[in-house]
């Protein structure tokens, strides 16, 4: 270390007014003998024009210490305590072991003392704040699962406690990003695992692995070997790796390691003498722990979020609309037989021979994958059938469960029960023109004026429209709206036809002397009902 | 797609495909370098190949591009062209692919290298059509839409309403193949004829994963025969073409009445008019060319497997160079 100690180790490290909490929490782990990773401290107060020279210090410690480069964290003077802990608010910084990312790294972390979100976290809960924050610098561990464990502490053991965990960094995890694998228990209770929802790995980085454009392999170290893992993305020291297939469903926490970890937040407890304990940790490929961070839990555990499944959020699943539509119904599983009538249908991609079994009126369709244009979507619309694609949450939804499915909006979401019948009024095309792309077959008795075809000039020429149009035999007007993309028609297009100016939408050619043009311009549903209408703001007059 | 710091995104088939074969990643790799040409006529190739299976894209190129692509689709002049342009691909693409099947049912080696080498030709801008499950100006159309329709939630049901291809798609195509040779057998047709028709028409399609590598369930026309019988003896298979039929009927008055609905709601702007009816073109051929290039990489790819065991290849180690020039780079 330099003469005037800075940075210091941690064992020196143990005056809260210059380490902060973090710091001294660690130290006082170390001196209980837990584990926690070699570290070393800038001190509070320490002027910035002093940063560049303990950066070379903290490389020098570094060089043998941190192939996966370092991170440095802040240790605030108010952080950490018994009744506000600042989680969250100050910032943490991988970097890579090069003096100008570390410095500015150590700078950044400072900053966030000062930072606006801190200081209002401050004002309502601390009195007398010390924006005052010294750096932590360590080693960036590798782990292979990493996570928190929450503890509620008596006579030595766990009597209730939660743990997260995730495969890698547990940054994503305490940051809300993923949801990690959930075990919880009291006493010798234990209640049922919940699995991680977890597609990609956070790692700390070596120099030659930052370089590894994303679709490159790295090598994903796990408890049980190590396994090829694609590059998502990567930057400031870290690699974001695509969680391996062989991975998915598999269990991120063995119950050695959490009966270890139980453990060690006891003795963690005891070192800081509390009795509610929050406990941040890593474990290694070869299964080594380590304490990375340990502070008093501000709130009971009864307070942090229940123990229980993925029910779904209560604004439920987000994912592509593929079919518009609202249904309610419960959830079945795509397998051999044919789903029940009105069930909601959750499926991966579809082969021909699930066609027949989407044919049984299910009420909607829910893919694990897939856009809009995707064939299970293809398939849903062409049956009407209301869909929603690429909603992967839904793989781990019960049978049974009710499930409300918009198709329009692309969301999925747990329901009591079945909607309530709609009893207003569909509007009707009474007194309408009913407009349509071409000339029907039969013109249906459901009281429109007229029936209006929309000429489409790449379809063929007016005057075939209208030879159609006489050839028919149909009850009531038909008429022909042009758009005006080719300007006004010519004035002798259909002598037995006049041309009707209608302002903002185009012109009408409509059967001299028949009934006047409708008010109303609208369009059917298969169903019959209204889709979209519009006024002709027609004045009387015609050519 | 994924971007890097570099300035470049990454598409990377190895992920989304991870079982697929060389030849299946360098068919999708290859074909989306050169969709901007394929498509729009922009000779800017759309990154470069790492290897097959990777793409790396510079960021302005894709951004370039996929802007051109917007701006194409919006004049339904383009729109025809291009839409016309990928028809005849598909049909040359389909007429090579049986040059290619009957020339390997009679093990005319040559016959089948240059039906193949013609096939993958066709095939590969069939191919490059593959881009238009993600890089449709799906979020433009919707603005634009609600902007008409005065609803976002109207605006998407008319968008997903005429994305509703105008033929069959595969699924309810391949499923009332299976149903029609049922009623043939019900009706006395032998039941290999009836087999031997589905494995021809839609073997390659039943079953998880390609043909690449394997021979898919359904075209050993034994397990056709199968099919068939188990279909007869489910209740109310009968029914089901009727079902599909009136489904489709259905699916497509929506689609018309949508077309209605937002060509009225258009009228009055020339520019709104020719979005819509662009549109409208656009987005109900890319429906129906995704199922169409489903049915053709099956059977593309069935069609390669066979000519590889009839050459004494491996059919997961060849590429579309081995395809295009037989002989040059084995």
């Amino acid at each position: 270390m330099t003469a005037n100690h800075v940075p210091l180790t941690l064992h020196q490290a143990d005056d809260p007014e210059k380490a902060g909490g973090k710091v001294c929490a660690l130290t006082r782990l170390h001196r209980a003998g837990l584990p926690v990773p070699d570290s070393l401290v800038i001190p509070a107060g320490i002027a910035d024009e002093k940063l560049p020279e303990a950066a070379a210090v903290i490389l020098r410690w570094a060089e043998t210490r941190a192939p996966h480069g370092l991170i440095a964290r802040s240790s605030a003077i108010n952080e950490d305590g018994r009744h506000h802990s600042f989680a969250g608010l100050y910032l943490s910084r991988f970097t890579p072991a090069h003096h100008p990312l570390l410095l500015t790294a150590l700078h950044a972390v400072r900053a966030s003392a000062r930072s606006a979100t801190a200081a209002a976290y401050a004002r309502q809960r601390v009195a007398g704040y010390n924006p005052r924050m010294a750096v932590l610098v360590q080693p960036a561990l590798r782990p292979a699962l990493s996570g928190v464990v929450a503890a509620e502490v008596a006579g030595g053991e766990c009597t209730t406690w939660r743990i997260e965990a995730v495969r890698g960094l547990a940054e994503p995890l305490v940051s809300g990003k993923q949801r990690g694998e959930v075990h919880c228990g009291s006493g010798d209770d234990r209640q049922p695992v919940i699995a991680a929802d977890q597609q990609t790995v956070l790692l700390p980085a070596t120099p030659m692995e930052l370089l590894a454009p994303p679709g490159e392999w790295l090598v994903l170290d796990t408890l049980t070997g190590p396994v090829p893992a694609k590059v998502r993305s990567s930057g400031q020291g870290l690699v974001t790796l695509h969680l391996p297939h062989e991975l998915t469903g598999i269990a991120v926490l063995p119950a050695d390691h959490r009966a270890a970890l139980l453990q060690y937040a006891a003795r963690a407890a005891a070192a800081l003498g509390v009795e509610r304990v929050d406990v941040e940790w890593t474990i290694s490929s070869s299964g080594t722990i380590t304490i990375v961070q340990a502070r008093p839990l501000t709130v009971p555990l009864a307070a942090l979020a229940p123990c229980s499944g993925p029910a779904g959020p209560e604004d439920g699943w987000r994912g592509h609309p593929a079919v518009a539509g609202v249904a309610v119904g419960p959830a079945v599983h795509l397998a051999d037989d044919a789903p029940p009538r009105g069930s909601v249908v959750i499926c991966e991609a579809l082969g021909p021979e699930a066609a027949g079994a989407l044919l049984n009126s299910p009420a909607a369709i829910v893919a694990t994958s897939g856009g809009p244009l995707s064939h299970t979507a293809i398939l849903a619309r062409e049956l009407g059938t209301p869909c929603v694609t690429n909603v992967r949450e839904v793989q781990s939804v019960a049978p049974g469960t009710m499930l409300r499915v918009d198709g329009s909006e692309g969301t999925v979401r747990p329901t009591a029960g079945l909607p309530a019948q709609r009893t207003a009024p569909l509007p009707s095309p009474a007194s309408s023109g009913v407009v349509t792309t071409r000339l029907p077959a039969t013109i249906p008795h459901d009281g429109r004026s007229a029936t209006i075809v929309l000429h489409d000039p790449h379809a063929g020429s007016v005057t075939d429209l209208l030879t159609q149009i006489r050839a028919k035999t149909a009850p009531g007007t038909i008429g022909v709206l042009l758009l005006n993309e080719h300007g006004r028609p010519p004035t002798d297009t259909a002598p037995e036809f006049d041309t009707v100016d209608l302002p903002g939408i185009g012109w009408l050619l409509w059967p001299a002397g028949s009934s006047p043009v409708p008010e109303r311009l609208v369009v059917l549903g298969p169903d019959g009902t209204v889709i979209h209408q519009r006024g002709t703001a027609w004045a009387g007059g015609t050519r | 797609m994924h971007p890097h710091s570099n300035g470049t995104v990454v598409q990377d088939y190895e992920l989304s495909r991870p079982e697929a074969t060389l030849l299946e990643r360098d068919l999708y790799t290859s074909s989306l370098i050169t969709w901007p040409t394929v498509l729009i006529g922009d000779p800017t190739p759309f990154g470069m190949l790492r290897r097959p299976g990777i793409v790396d894209i510079p960021v302005t190129d894709h951004d370039r591009l996929v802007a051109a692509l917007a701006a194409y689709l919006d004049d339904p002049a383009n729109a025809r062209t291009l839409v016309d342009r990928a028809l005849d691909r598909e049909r040359r693409s389909g007429h090579a692919l049986a040059a290619a099947d009957q020339a390997l049912d009679r093990h005319d080696e040559p016959a089948a290298a240059q039906a193949l080498s013609d096939a993958t030709s066709a095939f590969l801008q069939v191919m490059s059509t593959h881009i238009v499950n993600w890089l449709l100006p799906e979020q433009h159309w919707e603005d634009t839409f609600t902007r008409l329709l005065a609803d976002r939630r109207a605006a998407r049901e008319c968008l997903l309403a005429l994305a509703t291809p105008g033929e069959t798609g595969h699924l309810l195509d391949a499923h009332q193949t299976a149903l029609r040779a049922a009623a043939a057998v019900r009706e006395g047709q032998p039941l290999h004829l009836a087999a031997a028709e589905i494995a021809a028409r839609s073997g390659t399609l039943y079953g998880a994963g390609s043909p690449a590598a394997a021979a898919m369930p359904l075209e050993d026309p034994a397990n056709a025969a199968d099919l068939i019988q188990d279909l007869l003896q489910r209740p109310g298979h009968h029914t089901q073409i009727a079902a599909i039929t009136t489904a489709r009927s259905r699916a497509l008055l929506l689609r018309d009445a949508w077309e209605a609905a937002a060509l009225l709601a258009a009228a009055g702007s020339d520019h709104d008019v020719r979005t819509v009816r662009a549109t409208t073109l656009v987005l109900g051929w890319a429906a129906g060319s995704e199922e169409r290039r489903k049915v053709l990489r099956h059977r593309y790819l069935a069609a390669a497997r066979r000519w590889c065991h009839l050459t004494g290849q491996d059919p997961t180690r060849i590429t579309t160079m081995d395809l295009l020039a037989p002989g040059v780079t084995q």
